[in-house]
């Protein structure tokens, strides 16, 4: 009996990583894909069936890439872009999502709603008025541009971020520091601030992200060459640019590090601020 | 929560100089933090939501836009188009949930276990999420390529087809094969919301289960689901609502709605008549369109959601 029972968990235990390496391998794989084929040269490329280890380090797709294509101004716009709309959001939508924590008001739970509501919303119904109004203003073609379009896909994710966040620290501090006459401002700013900055850099750099990846908008309002940001750069490779996909490659591994690294840094405040926000919902 | 109503009292006598206006400041004070993220929603937001909403009921004619009332809205509802690219966006919505859901809770349930590498593995599974879409679709659509892609190989060498599949070139493949970036992007997100979620289901009850005699599957239909149970009314909604009317990157990347518009979701349709024909009204109204059945799905979801016991569970 207990010889059966060792070999049934042996059995689960064997399954249990066999799935769990099926898993990870489909995550990794197609990564590993990307830096293998970057670092390849013509004859490699295009073997069927595929090596599975590059044929040389040569970094031919990465020379070519930055000296043929512009990929440094991308990334120069990417970062304006995704860093402007991020500190303009966190600076607007803190206070915000400090009123929603704190305070009770008329109407309390109807603004978290319209907040919420938000969430629901495609957003090409942004972009189309984005577009038309920022054709009368002549915001188009321009950095100033993007960084407002994305500072308003932004801003409610970050007031409901950080009002989940505000909501999980303890209230008691800051009102002690009321009736010690410490004005609301400073306290947000010298109290609550400071505790919630695990997940204010989780927000920030979710923020950040996302300025990082936007598509739909840059397609639609940037044509101008030299105001292209990244996702525009890197999608103009599909049939435009350049044809070998060591190169393509090669500049969606530049393109996909910063993030990357961003994210690797700070991933357990990130998830942790999400996680505590999933729960909460 | 703590409220800020008992403060005045006490400091009303020590501050002469604004007793009077003291609980009217104090009434005042949310709004004051309110008013600059409101005045900025409404500038970027909600000024330009109304727009399109004007735009809708105007005419495609560009420069002379003339207002035609509810006009466009027939004309997308009865077009021959709506009914094939919302059946579309519906299996999108369906698939894309259904997958993330399992693949999502599953990882998290065995991310949960303590095994060896666990931190690195966890590390790991959040990967795709952190690659951007336009990196997705570049690497992916090289892994699809017909001749010298390497999924036709994996899938070849492993028996599960025996001749090469177009993975973006033919009918109902493309809209799998785009599904299956879809949830390999988006699925991480689940497993983080699941793995948070799982951390809030009480030990003592799996002891008490295995007490009574409760084998592993059913402490997991009787606790760890009941359990997750909110986080999954959540994530389904965001998911449902967010493949519904942000899907757009990974189709009109790698398909742009092809191949004969089996893959034309009305995020792309809409876009395609907005910024590629220049029906500007006609893009208005297929978009407020998709809001208002989002926002009709929302309101549905969360009330049956409600009336069963969000709070309870």
């Amino acid at each position: 009996m207990p010889r059966l029972r060792k070999i049934k968990r042996l059995l689960w235990e064997s399954l249990f990583y066999a799935t769990l390496l099926l898993l990870l391998v489909s995550v990794v794989f197609p990564f590993y894909w990307m830096i293998k084929t970057s670092m390849e040269t013509g004859a490699g490329l295009f073997s069927f069936p595929p090596r599975f280890l590059p044929n040389s380090y040569a970094m031919e797709g990465y020379r070519a890439v930055v000296q043929e294509t512009p990929i440094g101004l991308w990334l120069r716009n990417s970062f304006i872009v995704a860093f402007g709309s991020t500190i303009m959001a966190l600076v607007a939508g803190v206070s915000g999502a400090y009123g929603l924590s704190r305070f009770r008001y008329r109407g309390k739970g109807s603004l978290a709603l319209v907040i919420l509501t938000t969430q629901m919303m495609p957003p090409l119904v942004l972009i189309i008025p984005i577009y038309t109004i920022f054709t009368k203003l002549g915001l188009t073609d321009s950095l100033l541009g993007l960084i407002l379009g994305n500072f308003a896909f932004a801003l409610p994710v970050v007031i409901w971020m950080m009002k989940s966040i505000f909501d999980s620290i303890p209230f008691e501090i800051e009102e002690a520091a009321r009736v010690d006459g410490a004005s609301w401002l400073t306290i947000l700013l010298r109290i609550t601030l400071p505790l919630a900055l695990p997940g204010l850099v989780a927000t920030g750099i979710f923020t950040f992200l996302s300025g990082w990846d936007e598509f739909m908008l840059a397609r639609t309002i940037v044509t101008a060459t030299d105001k292209w940001v990244g996702t525009i750069g890197l999608a103009s490779f599909i049939g435009v640019y350049v044809t070998s996909w060591d190169q393509i490659l090669a500049a969606a591994t530049i393109f996909t590090l910063p993030p990357l690294i961003l994210f690797l840094m700070v991933q357990k405040y990130f998830i942790a601020g999400l996680g505590a926000g999933a729960v909460k919902a | 929560m703590a409220m800020l109503r008992t403060a005045p009292v006490m400091s009303s006598k020590a501050s002469f100089s604004w007793n009077l206006g003291w609980s009217k400041r104090e009434a005042f004070t949310p709004y004051a933090f309110l008013l600059p993220s409101f005045v900025a929603l409404g500038l970027v937001f909600f000024y330009p939501m109304m727009h399109v909403v004007v735009i809708s009921f105007h005419s495609d004619t560009i420069g002379a836009a003339r207002f035609v009332g509810l006009d466009q809205y027939v004309k997308v509802l009865r077009s021959s188009y709506f009914p094939p690219v919302m059946w579309t966006s519906f299996l999108w919505s369906a698939g894309n949930v259904l997958f993330i859901w399992v693949v999502g809770l599953g990882t998290a349930l065995m991310l949960d276990r303590n095994f060896p590498g666990r931190p690195l593995a966890r590390a790991m599974f959040i990967l795709p999420w952190a690659i951007p879409y336009v990196a997705a679709c570049l690497i992916w659509g090289w892994m699809f390529d017909y001749e010298f892609g390497v999924l036709n190989y994996l899938l070849q060498g492993a028996g599960i087809v025996d001749h090469k599949v177009n993975f973006l070139l033919a009918c109902p493949d493309a809209l799998v094969s785009l599904t299956g970036v879809s949830v390999w992007k988006l699925y991480p997100l689940a497993t983080v919301m699941f793995l948070a979620g799982l951390q809030t289901v009480p030990p003592e009850f799996y002891e008490a289960a295995k007490i009574d005699g409760a084998g592993p599957i059913q402490s997991f239909w009787h606790i760890t689901l009941p359990g997750l149970r909110n986080v999954s009314i959540m994530l389904v909604l965001l998911m449902t609502v967010w493949t519904f009317g942000r899907a757009f990157t990974i189709i009109f990347l790698l398909t742009e709605g092809g191949p004969a518009g089996c893959t034309e979701n009305v995020v792309v349709r809409s876009y395609l008549e907005a910024f590629k024909f220049f029906h500007i009204g006609t893009a208005s109204a297929i978009g407020v369109i998709v809001l208002l059945i989002s926002l009709a799905f929302s309101s549905v979801y969360l009330a049956f959601a409600y009336r069963k016991g969000l709070q309870d569970a």
